[in-house]
């Protein structure tokens, strides 16, 4: 019975695609591993709401074994992108962490999977969020303990007994059926002898709206917050941005509909959508970045540099790597002095004759090459001229290698640190906000509605996320080969090149970077005034 | 400018197929109560979104108090109340918040008003949040935040489904009070005869896309009647569809039930001296009844 | 006055309410002179729309039994109705021929036959209750 139920679940194609798609990403991108399995754990969550539905327990089937098969898919589902992880690490993941690292990380996913589900177990409603926060933390704080305390193989042992103690806990405690519990704050009628009239609520603004700000912010507004500060943090919140942002509006989208009613302009409700969800995904990668770096995440020079060698001729592991934000493309730009290319290998020449094979990537034909590169056997003075010139480009002035590694010293803040480049940034992840927003708001126009919903949508997001698409899917096959980022040093390679082409000006370059999140923002509030009444499929009534 | 509502040969449809409506016309004058009649998926829902500016014509033209509701949503909606079943009020929301909020966007609010109906529904704790009601009291709020402001239109999306009989009779106290004393408007849809024939006015049933009723209630009962004409052989259905004055016919087992426009003995008369019938029966009928002949669907008799 | 309306009757709840106040002023229940609610009044009480009420009342002063005086509200007429009363014997006659036969019919002799009208006289000067229908003993 419960392997039948598990059959049925996961005949949703909604549950088991998200599983594979994770798993993929973690294979190609391992890089990524953490943030995927928390954006699968997130997304779980929503695809496979945790208590059996009304239905469910109508049916004569025991709600032990309901319960035992939604637990069960959930671990199936963990366990796809487990195995992926594995053969990730025979790849590139073991440079980042060992085996039973990994086996750890999963473990705590799991749990923090099967923990909703341990709460008043027999109850067949959800109890209220709060009642979630103090198991969560404690299962955070525990997890952080044995991470950081527990050497890595026992740590795995306990937490994956940790697992299995809690599915067998969780089974053997369920009654024989559910039971509908009422929580707290849900009481019915006035079987309450009436209470004294609470006076005229006063005039406040904040009464007033507070029903409008209840609505715009649901917990994923919250979660997207979050989990963009930590991506902000680490320095990898490109996928964040996307699967974060995308499922707060969606909810934002359901939680609003009944403002539709009300005598609001298009640009009082476009507001009310926006603006919580640009304060949420920008607000908290602003946070996340001006966090004080953690050890072993510092910005410094090497960080997202490409890493793993898949040709066994490159070396990749110079003490000079930079990220690609540096490196030259080839061959159309005039090479810096000293290089010069003998077919598809550059060389970088030294003033006094000594020379390196540059390290080489090519992304979509376009060859890049490292001009910062020392060889294996090159000389210790050429490594201490190369690195002067790589942290010239990096932090704007030469610093000596031995200072770099002097922790007492502080280093310069990076140039893409700088504010202008900031700035520009700030501003085309306003404008890809909107952008999001737009895409999301086409399928809503009368034009779309004559068209069946899921074509259109699908035709839509296709075509406008295709860019997303593309960069993506270079990206995780790059990353794959070599580790490190592309995307985002791309993007900063680009606005480097913006600043140096700008006047120094504050004013210019904040008007500058203003123009794309204005012009985006005039096409949302044009596309607004044509949509419509957000619905899932059309009235029944 | 009397018209208060008006929709032109209007098209609407959803996902390509055909359309849920498809050249509808009609028109709600002050002072005029409009009941929407119709199978569920009719177009009803489909029709009040239209008024209220939640959706868009695909085609025709929608004029409310004279205006677009989509260039004007702002003005429209200022002047018209709305209480849907499907409703979803924010679940955090506390009642006197709402009645706030609704105090600040409808300026003609009318604060004696709100008093008087929270005291009759018996809401006193304004500190309740919106999940904490049951299904009637969460309709009265509804209510309440849409007539509080004296609306000239009212519009009605099933305003009582799923409330219990007390609650439903509560409810269209409310509504006819309001039209005393304020001469509003109202048009609604449901599926309660019964509150259907309490509330009077114009009859009008949707069907196919198309409006095919549009009459005064009393009207409707007094010159339609249906004929129960038992099955014989020589006698098809088509036949009886194609006399004069008949709306519909329907297999109901052995019998046809056939809706004609005209007095009983009339249609008797007729039915005996065109097609041979005798034992037909002819009646006048309640709404509901009528409902069900003009709209239901067929019901063969197995064949024993 | 206690009116009482039924949504799902045969009967327009206008033509009920018309029914209920001719028999109240047949059976002596109203007078001559008495007042009328408003159609607000009586809406309100019945919970119906006063479009229904109005309606009501004017079929029932375009038959002559009751009279609006602009400004005081709406009264029974002070004389009711006599004209066609030819017209009114013959259908009573009628009505009563068709009440024999089909009593006959259904086997019922001469003195329940009375017996029935007497019990239909006392249910209209006392005026409709909920309990509709008394239990009639066959005998």
């Amino acid at each position: 019975m419960t392997l039948w139920l598990m059959g049925q679940y996961l005949r949703r194609p909604s549950v088991w695609s998200v599983s594979l798609v994770g798993a993929m990403l973690i294979v190609l991108w391992p890089i990524a591993a953490v943030s995927t399995a928390s954006a699968i754990v997130v997304i779980q969550l929503r695809f496979l709401p945790g208590r059996a539905s009304v239905f469910d327990a109508a049916l004569p089937i025991a709600a032990r074994d309901i319960v035992a098969a939604r637990l069960f898919t959930r671990l199936l589902l963990m366990a796809i992108p487990t195995i992926a992880c594995v053969f990730a690490w025979r790849g590139s993941l073991a440079a980042v962490w060992p085996l039973p690292r990994v086996l750890e990380i999963v473990s705590i996913f799991a749990l923090a999977l099967l923990l909703p589900f341990c709460v008043r177990p027999g109850a067949l409603n959800m109890p209220p969020h709060r009642t979630f926060v103090l198991p969560f933390v404690l299962l955070a704080a525990v997890s952080g303990l044995i991470l950081w305390l527990v050497p890595s193989v026992a740590g795995a042992v306990i937490l994956g007994t940790a697992v299995v103690a809690l599915v067998a806990f969780t089974v053997a405690s369920m009654p024989g059926s559910f039971e509908r519990v009422a929580y707290g704050d849900s009481v019915h009628g006035a079987s309450v002898a009436p209470a004294p009239r609470i006076g005229w609520l006063s005039d406040g603004a904040i009464s007033a709206w507070r029903p409008i700000l209840q609505s715009v912010t649901p917990w994923p507004v919250f979660l997207s917050f979050c989990f963009m500060v930590s991506g902000g943090w680490i320095g990898d919140w490109l996928l964040y941005l996307v699967i974060f942002s995308v499922n707060a509006h969606l909810m934002l989208r359901q939680r609003t509909a009944w403002l539709y009613a009300l005598p609001l302009s298009h640009r009082a409700r476009l507001l009310a959508l926006a603006i919580p969800f640009c304060l949420s995904s920008f607000g908290g990668l602003t946070i996340g970045r001006a966090l004080p770096s953690i050890g072993g995440l510092e910005r410094d020079m090497a960080a997202e540099a490409p890493r793993s060698p898949f040709e066994k001729d490159k070396y990749f592991s110079s003490p000079t790597r930079v990220p690609l934000t540096y490196w030259k493309r080839f061959p159309a730009r005039p090479l810096p002095p000293g290089a010069t290319h003998i077919g598809r290998q550059v060389e970088v020449m030294s003033p006094w004759g000594e020379s390196a094979v540059a390290d080489t990537f090519s992304i979509l034909g376009v060859m890049y090459f490292d001009p910062y590169t020392t060889g294996p056997h090159s000389s210790t003075r050429f490594v201490e001229w190369q690195f002067g010139n790589a942290t010239t480009a990096v932090y704007g002035r030469s610093i000596s290698r031995r200072d770099y590694e002097d922790e007492t010293i502080p280093r310069p803040p990076r140039l893409v640190d700088t504010w202008s480049v900031q700035l520009l940034g700030g501003g085309l992840t306003v404008a890809s906000l909107l952008y999001l927003l737009l895409v999301f708001e086409l399928p809503l126009s009368a034009r779309a509605s004559r068209f069946k919903p899921s074509r259109f949508t699908m035709v839509t997001l296709l075509l406008l996320f295709l860019p997303v698409y593309a960069i993506g899917g270079v990206c995780m096959y790059n990353g794959w080969r070599r580790g490190g980022s592309i995307a985002l040093p791309m993007i900063e390679r680009a606005l480097l090149a913006a600043t140096r082409a700008l006047p120094d000006n504050a004013l210019v370059i904040a008007v500058i970077a203003a123009i794309p999140p204005i012009i985006m923002y005039m096409l949302l509030d044009r596309q607004f005034t044509r949509s419509e009444f957000p619905r899932v499929s059309p009235p029944r009534g | 400018m009397t018209e208060l509502l008006g929709l032109r040969d209007v098209v609407r449809g959803f996902g390509g197929g055909t359309p849920v409506l498809n050249g509808v016309t009609l028109s709600v004058q002050r002072e005029e109560i409009v009941g929407l009649l119709g199978r569920n998926g009719a177009g009803k829902t489909t029709l009040l979104h239209l008024a209220m500016g939640m959706l868009h014509p695909h085609a025709g033209s929608v004029r409310v108090f004279g205006l677009s509701p989509r260039e004007h949503p702002v003005a429209v909606k200022k002047r018209i109340g709305y209480v849907a079943e499907d409703q979803v009020l924010p679940p955090a929301a506390a009642i006197g918040d709402l009645f706030a909020l609704h105090r600040k966007l409808f300026p003609s609010w009318d604060a004696a008003l709100e008093r008087q109906l929270t005291d009759r529904f018996g809401l006193r704790d304004l500190r309740r949040t919106m999940r904490t009601l049951s299904k009637g009291e969460a309709r009265q709020v509804a209510l309440v935040c849409a007539v509080c402001h004296r609306p000239e239109l009212l519009i009605l999306d099933e305003p009582a489904g799923g409330l219990d009989p007390a609650a439903r009779r509560e409810f269209l106290e409310t509504s006819i009070q309001l039209l005393n004393r304020e001469g509003t408007s109202i048009i609604f849809s449901s599926h309660h005869m019964g509150d259907v024939e309490r509330l009077g006015g114009r009859v009008v049933l949707l069907d196919g896309g198309t409006i095919r009723l549009d009459a005064e209630l009393d009207a409707l009962r007094e010159q339609h009647c249906v004929a129960m004409i038992p099955r014989a052989p020589g006698l098809d259905q088509a036949a009886i569809a194609r006399l004069p004055q008949c709306l519909r016919v329907r297999t109901v087992g052995n019998a046809f039930h056939a809706v004609f426009h005209g007095q009983p003995e009339l249609v008797q008369w007729q039915l005996r001296d065109t097609l041979g019938v005798a034992d037909a029966r002819c009646e006048r009928v309640p709404l509901e009844e009528l409902f069900v002949e003009l709209v239901g669907g067929e019901r063969q008799e197995k064949a024993s | 006055m206690q009116l009482f309306i039924r949504p799902g009757d045969d009967l327009p709840i206008y033509r009920q309410i018309m029914r209920q106040i001719m028999d109240a002023i047949a059976g002596g229940r109203l007078t001559a002179g008495d007042q009328l609610p408003s159609h607000r009044d009586l809406s309100e009480q019945l919970v119906i729309a006063p479009l229904t009420v109005k309606k009501a009342y004017d079929e029932l002063e375009a038959l002559g039994y009751i009279g609006t005086q602009r400004g005081r509200g709406t009264f029974v007429a002070a004389r009711l109705p006599r004209a066609a009363a030819a017209v009114q014997i013959a259908q009573i006659e009628e009505a009563a021929r068709a009440l024999v036969s089909q009593a006959y019919l259904a086997g019922m002799r001469l003195p329940k036959i009375v017996e029935l009208i007497k019990d239909a006289d006392r249910e209209i000067s006392a005026g409709p209750t909920l309990h509709h229908r008394k239990e009639r003993n066959h005998r």
